[in-house]
C-alpha cells in the first residue's frame, strides 16, 4: 500500500497528468449530466404548466379522441376525491376547447382555457409574460388573456372586447363576449397567436354549463412523484368515467424527447469514458513497462508476483481515487455554479423557442441526483480498476531474468 | 535519410511502447473523427428535416406573398419564366398553389389549408410522398384525388378511398367545389401539414380556385444544401427586378435557423472537450514514452550526438508515430463514420421521434464524414502530439550525460 | 335575421305631434326587419379590388328563425342555395350534390364571397335586445329631416362593435345609414340604404349598400327586385329536403 503510493509520487509530472485527464473527465461528466438533468426536469415542469399537469384526469376516451362534448359532469365528485393526497399539491380544474374569437376588426381560430384564477401553478404560465393589463381575478367571469400576436390581428388592447365564438356541449354555436384582461407574450407563436385563458365561471356562461369541466390537472411536489401519486390517483377514481395519465401519456412529445436527448447524452458521456480509460491505460501499462527493470529486480530478490500484482492494483486504485476526488471537486463546483447561477443562453437564441410543446427557457440551472453521481463514480471507478487489471497481470507474469536485461 | 531511418529503427527498438502510443493516439484520432462526423451528421439532419420533408432549402414566392399569403399574390404562367431562370445542375424546382377552404365529409367539417402540387416535380423536391401513412401518393397534376394529414383525417374522420367535400372561395369571387377521393394520409411530419393540408394535383386545385397556370410558390431543393446562402444571393441576382423574393429555409423556420445555431454551439462545446481530452491523453502518452527514454537519450548523447540533434531525432520520431497513428487512426474513424453515414445509429431503443418548432424528428442519426473534418482532426493530432514531444526533447537536449545514464528509467 | 334579406318598411308616419322616442323607431325598424314571412328575388352585386360578379336569388324567410336562398344566376352556381334554422346554416352544392354543414369556425367567414359573414346572415339578435340606445340626432342634415340613433352595445352582449349609429328619415323612419364602429370610434363598415319601393302594401329601402371601411373601393350590394310578405310557408318549408330541390 504504502508502496504503491510512492510508487505514484515518484514520477509526480506523469500522475498529475494522468489525474487531471481522468479527473477532468469526471468533472465534465458530471456537468453534462447535470445541465443535460437540469435541464430536462425544467423543460417537465413547463410542459406540466402548458399541458396538463404532472398527472392530467379526463373523461374516459378523451386522448385517443379529443372532443368539445366530452365533459366530466360529476366534478364535485372527483375533487372530493382528490383531497388530502400525499405528494398532491395543487389541483386544477379546467375547460378546454377551440372555438373562433373576433373583435370588430378581424376574426381567428383560436384554443380556449379555462381556469380558476386561485390556482398558482396555471398562473405562473402566462403571468411572467404579461407585457400589458392583469392576470384573472377571482370571481371575474368575463376576462380573457391573449397573446401579442392575436392581439395585433384583432387591433384589439386591454379594456378592449373579444367575442369567442364556440360549439356547447350539444354541438350548437354559442358565443359571449369577454374583454381583455392582460396580452402576454411568450415568444412561442403558437400561444401567442392562438391560445387564450378565460376564467371557469367565464367558460361556463359561455357555454351554457352548470357545471363540469373536462380535465383536471393535478400538479405534483415534484415531477419524480409521478409514479407514487399514479396508482392512489387512480385507486381513487377507479369508479368514475374517467382516465388517469401521467404526464408522460398525455405529452409523448416531450417524453420521447427527453429520452432521445439523454441517449445523446449518454453517447457524449460514453465517448468521454472511453476517453479517460484510454488515458488509464496508458499510463499505467506505461508506467508499468518502465519499470519492468524494477519489477524484474523485485521479483528476484523473493517478492511474490501476488504482491506486485496487488500493489500495481492498489497504485491503479489510489490514482482512481485521487482523480476522482480531483474530478468531483472540480464537477461539483461546476455543478453548483450552475445551479445557482445558470447557464445563460439568451444571448444565443432572441426568440423563444417551442421543444416538443414547451418552451425552453433560455436559462438552464444544473441539478445533479446523488444517484446520477453515485452511479458515474462508479462507473469510472471500474473503468479505472479494469484498465489496471492488464498491466498488474502483465507484471505479475515477468521472468525476472528477462526483465532485469531487456535494458 | 538515415536519420529518419534511425527514427524508424529506434520507434521499433521498443515495440511494445510504440504499439501503445500508435493504438492511443490513432484511438484519439479516430474518436475525434467520429464524433466529428456524427456531430455534422446531426447538424445535416436538423437542415434535413426543416427542408426536405415540405419546405425546401429556398422558396421564391411573388412579392408579398410570403407575408400576406394573399391568394392573389401569383406567378402567371404556370411560373414558367422563374423556372427557367433559376434552371441549373444541382438545383430542383417545384411549383406549388395554394389556397383555403372548407373540407367536410359527412357530418364533420374543418377549414384546411388547400396544397396544389406537381407531384413528379415534388419528388425531386421533398419527401413528402415517401411519408405515407397508408394508401398511395398523387400521381399527376390533376385528378379528384387528394392526400390529407393524419389529424385532419382523423378530425375528419375519413379514410383511404373516402370521399371529401371542398369547398372554396375561388379568385373570381365564385363558389369553388367538388368531390375528391382521398388516395393516401401522411405521417405526421409537422403540425402545419398534420392538422390542416388537403394536397392535391396542382392544376385540379388552379381549376377549383379559378387559377389556372398560376403559381404562389417554386420549392427548391439543392444536391449540396450547404450551398445555400450562395445560391439564394445568385437566384435573387437572377430575378432581380422581376417582382419575386428568394427566401431560404432559414428566414422560413427563424425557430430552426435558432435552435439549430444554439445546437451547434453545444455541439462545439461538446467537440472542444472531446479534442480537448483526447490530445491530453496524446500528451500523456508521449510525455511517458520519451521520458521513459531518458537513459538512453543520456547514451547517444555520450556518444557525442549534439543536442540540436537530439531535438530534431525525437521531433522526427513523434512525426513518425504520428504519421501511422493517423493513417490507423483515420482509417478507424472514417470507416466507422461511413458506418454509421450509410446505416445511421438508431436511437429508437429510447425514443421514437418528437417534434420540434413544429416538424418531426426521426431517432436515427447518420454521422457525416466531411474531409474537412478529417484533416483538422488529424493536423490536430500532429501538432498536439509534435508539442507533446517538444518539451521532453528540449529537456533531453539539456541533459548532463552522466546525470542521465544514472537515472533509474 | 337582418335587414338584407327581409326589408318590411312600414309605410307610418309619425302621428302625434312629439317626436318619437328612440325605442319607438329601433321598434318599428325591428317590426320591419321582423317580417313573419316573405319571398323575393334579389340581386347580389360585389365588388372587390380583384373581381366584380352580381348574382340573382330567390330568397324565402319565416320569421328570424328560418330562411333559405337559392341562387339562380349566374349559371356556374345556379342551384347553390344556403338554408339557415334557428343558429344552424347548410350550403347545398348542386354541382357535386351534397348538403355541407357550416362549422362554427366558418362563422366568421364570408358569405358567397360577399362582404357580410356567415354569422350576418345567423345572428338573431335585435338592437333592443343587445344595445341601450339614445336619440342622439334631431334635425337637417344632407337637406333631409332625419333622426340620428346612437346605440351603445350592452356590457354583456356578445357584439363586437363599440357603437352603432343609426340614421332614418324623419318624414317615414325609413332607415338611410348604419354605421358599425368598433371601440376605439373607428368606423368599421357603413351600411346604407337607398331606392325606396313599395312592395305590396310596404314601403323598404330596396337597395342595401355595405362598404368596409378599410376597403372603401369595395362593397356589397343587395338590391329586391321582388318581395312578397305574408305569404303561405311554415316551418317545414325550411328543410335539408327543400334545399336541394
Amino acid at each position: 500500500m504504502k508502496m504503491a503510493s510512492r510508487n505514484l509520487w515518484r514520477n509526480v509530472r506523469r500522475t498529475l497528468i494522468t489525474m487531471v485527464a481522468i479527473g477532468l473527465g469526471l468533472a465534465l461528466a458530471m456537468i453534462s449530466i447535470g445541465l443535460g438533468d437540469g435541464g430536462h426536469e425544467q423543460m417537465i415542469e413547463s410542459g406540466v404548466r402548458m399541458g396538463a399537469g404532472h398527472i392530467t384526469v379526463q373523461p374516459l376516451g378523451y386522448q385517443k379522441n379529443p372532443s368539445n362534448d366530452k365533459i366530466i359532469t360529476d366534478d364535485a365528485l372527483i375533487m372530493e376525491a382528490l383531497k388530502d393526497i400525499p405528494h398532491v399539491r395543487e389541483v386544477s380544474s379546467r375547460i378546454v376547447g377551440k372555438g373562433l374569437i373576433s373583435s370588430a376588426a378581424n376574426s381567428s381560430g383560436i384554443a380556449f382555457r379555462a381556469v380558476d384564477p386561485g390556482k398558482a401553478r396555471d398562473k405562473s404560465l402566462l403571468a411572467p409574460h404579461l407585457i400589458s393589463g392583469d392576470y384573472l381575478a377571482v370571481g371575474e367571469a368575463g376576462s380573457i388573456l391573449i397573446g401579442e400576436g392575436l392581439a395585433q390581428k384583432l387591433k384589439v388592447s386591454v379594456g378592449k372586447k373579444v367575442v369567442l365564438m364556440g360549439q356547447d356541449a350539444s354541438r350548437e354555436v354559442s358565443s359571449a363576449l369577454f374583454r381583455v384582461k392582460g396580452i402576454y407574450k411568450t415568444g412561442v407563436s403558437d400561444l401567442d397567436g392562438y391560445f387564450c385563458l378565460i376564467s371557469l365561471k367565464g367558460a361556463r356562461q359561455f357555454l351554457g354549463l352548470e357545471q363540469g369541466i373536462t380535465q383536471v390537472a393535478v400538479y405534483l411536489d415534484s415531477q419524480f412523484e409521478v409514479e407514487k401519486a399514479l396508482p392512489i390517483l387512480r385507486s381513487r377514481l377507479g369508479s368514475l368515467p374517467v382516465e388517469v395519465l401521467p404526464w408522460q401519456e398525455v405529452m409523448p412529445d416531450l417524453l420521447r424527447f427527453v429520452q432521445l436527448d439523454d441517449a445523446g447524452n449518454y453517447l457524449f458521456l460514453g465517448i468521454i469514458l472511453v476517453i479517460v480509460a484510454l488515458g488509464i491505460l496508458n499510463t499505467i501499462l506505461m508506467s508499468v513497462l518502465e519499470r519492468t527493470r524494477e519489477f524484474g529486480m523485485m521479483l528476484a530478490l523473493g517478492l511474490s508476483p501476488h504482491f506486485l500484482f496487488l500493489m500495481i492494483i492498489f497504485e491503479t486504485t489510489l490514482l482512481a481515487l485521487l482523480s476522482m476526488v480531483l474530478g468531483g471537486g472540480l464537477g461539483f463546483g461546476g455543478h453548483h455554479y450552475f445551479a445557482t447561477v445558470g447557464l445563460d443562453l439568451t444571448g444565443l437564441t432572441p426568440e423563444r423557442l417551442t421543444l416538443a410543446g414547451t418552451i425552453i427557457s433560455p436559462v438552464l440551472y444544473s441539478h445533479l441526483r446523488l444517484m446520477r453521481i453515485f452511479g458515474l463514480l462508479i462507473i469510472i471507478f471500474l473503468v479505472t480498476l479494469t484498465t489496471g487489471l492488464y498491466p498488474a497481470v502483465k507484471a505479475s507474469r515477468l521472468a525476472p531474468v528477462k526483465a532485469i536485461y531487456q535494458y | 535519410m538515415i536519420i529518419i531511418k534511425l527514427a524508424w529503427r529506434n520507434l521499433w527498438r521498443n515495440v511494445r511502447r510504440t504499439l501503445i502510443t500508435i493504438s492511443a493516439m490513432s484511438l484519439a484520432l479516430s474518436i475525434m473523427i467520429l464524433t466529428l462526423s456524427l456531430v455534422e451528421g446531426m447538424h445535416r439532419q436538423m437542415v434535413h428535416y426543416a427542408t426536405r420533408l415540405f419546405a425546401g432549402d429556398i422558396q421564391i414566392h411573388k412579392k408579398g406573398y410570403f407575408e400576406s399569403k394573399d391568394i392573389y399574390d401569383y406567378l402567371s404562367g404556370g411560373g414558367a419564366d422563374t423556372l427557367a431562370a433559376v434552371r441549373r445542375p444541382g438545383l430542383h424546382a417545384s411549383p406549388r398553389l395554394f389556397g383555403s377552404g372548407l373540407a367536410s365529409s359527412g357530418e364533420n367539417s374543418t377549414g384546411t389549408i388547400l396544397w396544389g402540387i406537381d407531384p413528379q416535380q415534388e419528388r425531386r423536391v421533398t419527401e413528402l410522398s415517401s411519408h405515407l401513412l397508408k394508401g398511395g401518393f398523387l400521381t399527376s397534376r390533376s385528378g379528384k384525388e387528394v392526400v390529407l394529414g393524419k389529424m385532419l383525417a382523423e378530425n375528419l374522420k375519413v379514410d383511404v378511398g373516402d370521399e371529401l367535400v371542398i369547398l372554396t372561395q375561388a379568385a373570381d369571387g365564385s363558389l369553388g367545389n367538388d368531390i375528391f377521393s382521398v388516395r393516401g394520409v401522411l405521417q405526421s411530419i409537422g403540425d402545419e401539414i398534420d392538422r390542416g393540408a388537403v394536397i392535391m394535383g396542382i392544376d385540379e386545385l388552379g381549376k377549383l380556385l379559378v387559377l389556372p397556370d398560376k403559381v404562389h410558390e417554386i420549392a427548391i431543393s439543392l444536391s449540396r444544401p450547404e450551398m445555400v446562402d450562395g445560391i439564394q444571393a445568385q437566384l435573387e441576382k437572377i430575378l432581380e427586378g422581376k417582382g419575386v423574393e428568394v427566401c431560404s429555409w432559414k428566414e422560413i423556420f427563424p425557430q430552426i435557423k435558432e435552435m439549430l445555431e444554439l445546437n451547434q454551439v453545444w455541439m462545439y462545446i461538446m467537440l472542444l472537450i472531446v479534442f480537448g481530452l483526447a490530445s491530453l491523453g496524446v500528451l500523456n502518452t508521449m510525455l511517458m514514452a520519451l521520458f521513459e527514454r531518458t537513459r538512453e537519450f543520456g547514451l547517444v548523447m555520450a556518444l557525442g550526438l549534439r543536442p540540436l540533434s537530439i531535438v530534431g531525432m525525437i521531433l522526427l520520431e513523434t512525426l513518425l508515430l504520428s504519421l501511422v497513428s493517423t493513417v490507423v487512426g483515420a482509417a478507424v474513424g472514417i470507416g466507422l463514420s461511413s458506418y454509421l453515414a450509410a446505416h445511421g445509429w438508431n436511437l429508437s431503443r429510447f425514443s421514437e421521434g418528437f417534434s420540434m418548432s413544429g416538424l418531426t424528428v426521426s431517432t436515427t442519426i447518420y454521422a457525416h464524414l466531411s474531409m474537412g473534418g478529417v484533416f483538422a482532426s488529424i493536423i490536430c493530432m500532429i501538432l498536439v502530439s509534435l508539442v507533446a514531444a517538444f518539451y521532453p526533447a528540449i529537456k533531453a537536449a539539456r541533459l548532463e550525460p552522466v546525470s542521465a545514464l544514472s537515472t533509474v528509467g | 335575421m337582418r335587414a338584407e334579406f327581409i326589408k318590411e318598411g312600414i309605410s307610418m308616419r309619425t302621428t302625434a305631434t312629439g317626436e318619437p322616442t328612440a325605442k319607438e323607431i329601433l321598434d318599428r325598424i325591428d317590426k320591419m326587419w321582423r317580417g313573419e314571412s316573405s319571398s323575393g328575388e334579389v340581386t347580389m352585386e360585389i365588388v372587390t379590388a380583384h373581381w366584380q360578379r352580381s348574382l340573382t336569388m330567390d330568397v324565402w324567410s319565416l320569421g328570424k328563425e328560418h330562411s333559405l336562398v337559392k341562387i339562380t344566376a349566374p349559371l356556374k352556381e345556379k342551384g347553390v342555395a344556403t338554408l339557415k334554422v334557428e343558429k344552424n346554416m347548410w350550403n347545398y352544392l348542386p354541382k357535386i350534390n351534397r348538403v355541407i354543414k357550416i362549422p362554427g369556425s366558418m362563422m366568421m367567414a364570408s358569405w358567397m364571397g360577399s362582404h357580410f359573414t356567415n354569422d350576418d346572415l345567423v345572428k338573431e339578435s335585435t338592437f333592443v335586445d343587445d344595445y341601450t340606445y339614445r336619440l342622439s340626432f334631431s334635425g337637417l342634415r344632407w337637406g333631409q329631416f332625419i333622426y340620428e340613433i346612437e346605440c351603445i352595445p350592452k356590457p354583456e352582449a356578445a357584439v363586437v362593435w363599440g357603437k352603432v349609429v343609426i340614421i332614418v328619415l324623419k318624414e317615414d323612419l325609413i332607415p338611410l345609414e348604419e354605421l358599425f364602429y368598433d371601440e376605439d370610434g373607428t368606423l368599421m363598415r357603413t351600411m346604407t340604404f337607398s331606392e325606396v319601393r313599395s312592395f305590396g302594401r310596404r314601403t323598404v329601402p330596396s337597395v342595401t349598400t355595405l362598404v368596409p371601411a378599410d376597403k372603401p373601393d369595395e362593397l356589397t350590394r343587395i338590391t329586391y327586385n321582388r318581395l312578397q310578405f305574408g305569404i303561405d310557408v311554415n316551418e317545414g318549408f325550411f328543410s335539408l329536403r327543400n334545399l336541394k330541390r
